[in-house]
């Protein structure tokens, strides 16, 4: 059915994907709060900065990824000395481009979430003797988790949809950053192989639909469970 | 024995607070005042949610804040025991993690206090029950019970009636009487319903403008004028004490003494003299220049008038009328004052239409 080319790049794009989720999830729930709850320039800052992958074009990103990363860049000069790390044209790379192209959707859900949350529950908990942390943990946390499971399926659907960025930043190298969108892409320049390009077509679809499917499932389990209604 | 001081200054916008209670009992004791002077502020400051300006606060001898030596315990160390308005209940869990939240963090597990605290506030059968699940008195003797466990050296109730029907806040204030009395730890009940305040507190502190103007027992607040205001709906009423003196059981009614004038009320089941405090609402007290005849009414009182005081943008008029040592309130409108040419130290008759007790 698949030929191992495209198998291979249907199991990058859902590891990619996940290591991008992982490495994202716990600064995006930081900033969501910080931007959700802390009044002032610092926090106006940060969130502009945090929805501009959303709206530069891909290509940008891609570039300014490479810039920092390259031996020569700031960041990609440091990794290398103290940890001996390169992530360029790897699918390392292919991870840091889905976490930031997917970071904004992650943010915005959470955000939403500590939005909508009634902090008075909180002083509750402190008088009830739990410190800030505690109290976050037990109590913000779980009372928020149907707006971090959305922000984590978005985020996913969006590293999986991932191109721009990740050809600019890390190539498209088959079996290492060649990711659904990537091989597609190629598929579609080098004649006779039309039939791969539309079984990739269809992996896309599917793909997209369940994980939509899982995501409406999830929030309406979490729904109903922690604030007592079905979306 | 143990000392309880809050004394202390705040301004949070125009509004300043300048509070100095102190009690050494675990007794019950009522802060009372209109919505906006400054009641509700007092129990953020000694949970620590508000920081005053200065001052000091002291609870079961432990300094919770003291603005000269620099300190301010964060809340969670503050073994404060706060029941809200809302039950604000953590919604992911059960029941029974609700309650032990606190419990958890303060005190090691006693199976028996737990026991005897769930027994007292009735909640047994709804320990496995969904936060969802819970009528709003159940949610509200939930939220007492979390406090309650969670070890404090002060339990405050802030209007946490506020919202429930008539026989649930019944209830609630039965437990609380229980909880007083079973558990040793004292008790601050803000409200501003006088009836709950009479029937629940031993001491009574009336807040205005952010200060305590008054308190002690109900007895000797009684008297206090601008407590007939402290009622939701602006309706006005007058406080009276009595003592109970014949019951006469064919026709159920009661004969109360009142500095020597006697009143008839519907049967009371009390023991004849026993102290009673009556509320007359201003609204049931009319006015007539002579001795009226054949009216259903019983109480036609011989009295004087002590003051009139006209609202002019609503054409009522409140006449204040000398009742033995104490004083009602009769509210008429401009039109009836005009008509009967009522002045300061006129003789007149008020009539009392309704007599209801509110407490001993």
């Amino acid at each position: 059915m698949l030929n191992p080319i495209e198998i291979e790049a249907l199991k990058l794009s859902g590891f990619i994907a996940i290591v991008a989720i992982s490495i994202s999830i716990i600064p995006g729930i930081i900033i969501a709060w910080i931007i959700s709850r802390k009044k002032g320039t610092i926090s106006s800052l940060l969130n502009m900065i945090v929805y501009l992958p959303l709206v530069l074009p891909p290509v940008v990103i891609g570039y300014l990824l490479l810039l920092l990363f390259s031996h020569n860049g700031i960041i990609g000069n440091f990794l290398l000395e103290y940890f001996n790390i390169s992530i360029n044209f790897s699918w390392k790379g292919a991870a840091v481009a889905a976490a930031v192209v997917s970071f904004p959707l992650l943010v915005r859900s959470i955000k939403l979430g500590f939005d909508t949350f009634d902090y008075k529950i909180e002083e509750a908990a402190y008088i009830n003797g739990a410190s800030k942390l505690d109290c976050f943990i037990s109590i913000t946390l779980p009372q928020i988790l149907p707006s971090i499971i959305t922000g984590i399926t978005l985020a996913f659907a969006r590293c999986l949809a991932e191109f721009g960025a990740t050809i600019t930043f890390v190539s498209n190298i088959p079996g290492e950053t060649q990711t659904l969108p990537l091989a597609l892409y190629t598929a579609t320049q080098i004649p006779g192989t039309e039939e791969s390009a539309i079984r990739l077509v269809i992996i896309s679809i599917i793909l997209a639909f369940i994980s939509v499917a899982i995501a409406e499932i999830l929030a309406k389990r979490t729904n109903k469970r922690i604030l007592g209604y079905k979306h | 024995m143990n000392k309880n001081l809050i004394k202390y200054k705040s301004i949070l916008g125009n509004f300043k607070s300048n509070i100095n209670l102190s009690f050494s009992d675990s007794n019950i004791i009522a802060i009372t005042g209109l919505s906006g002077s400054g009641k509700s502020t007092i129990a953020k400051v000694i949970c620590g949610l508000v920081k005053p300006k200065t001052g000091h606060i002291i609870i079961n001898n432990k300094i919770l804040y003291c603005s000269t030596n620099n300190i301010n315990l964060p809340p969670h160390l503050r073994n404060i025991g706060m029941v809200f308005q809302e039950p604000r209940l953590f919604s992911h869990m059960s029941v029974k993690n609700n309650l032990l939240y606190g419990q958890r963090r303060n005190a090691l597990f006693d199976q028996k206090k737990f026991n005897k605290i769930i027994k007292i506030l009735g909640i047994e059968k709804i320990l496995d029950r969904n936060i969802f699940n819970l009528s709003g008195g159940e949610a509200q003797r939930i939220s007492i019970g979390r406090a309650l466990l969670s070890e404090p050296k002060i339990l405050i109730l802030d209007e946490p009636l506020t919202g429930l029907d008539t026989p649930r806040q019944n209830k609630i204030m039965k437990i609380i009487k229980e909880i007083n009395k079973k558990m040793a730890v004292p008790i601050l009940f803000i409200s501003h319903s006088i009836d709950e305040i009479i029937f629940i507190a031993e001491k009574i502190i009336i807040i205005e403008n952010g200060k305590a103007v008054a308190q002690g027992s109900i007895e000797e607040i009684i008297s206090y004028k601008k407590l007939s205001y402290f009622n939701s709906g602006n309706t006005s009423y007058s406080l009276i004490k009595g003592i109970i003196r014949q019951h006469n059981k064919d026709n159920l009614s009661t004969i109360i003494d009142v500095d020597g004038i006697e009143l008839v009320t519907k049967y009371i089941s009390d023991k004849t003299n026993t102290h009673q405090i009556i509320k007359l609402y201003s609204k049931d007290v009319s006015i007539a220049t002579n001795i009226p005849k054949n009216i259903s009414i019983n109480n036609i009182l011989e009295t004087k008038i002590k003051k009139i005081k006209i609202t002019k943008q609503t054409g009522t008029v409140e006449i204040h009328l000398r009742l033995g040592k104490q004083e009602i309130i009769s509210e008429i409108t401009l039109f009836s004052l005009q008509k009967l040419k009522l002045k300061v130290n006129m003789k007149v008759y008020a009539l009392v239409k309704a007599i209801s007790i509110v407490g001993k």
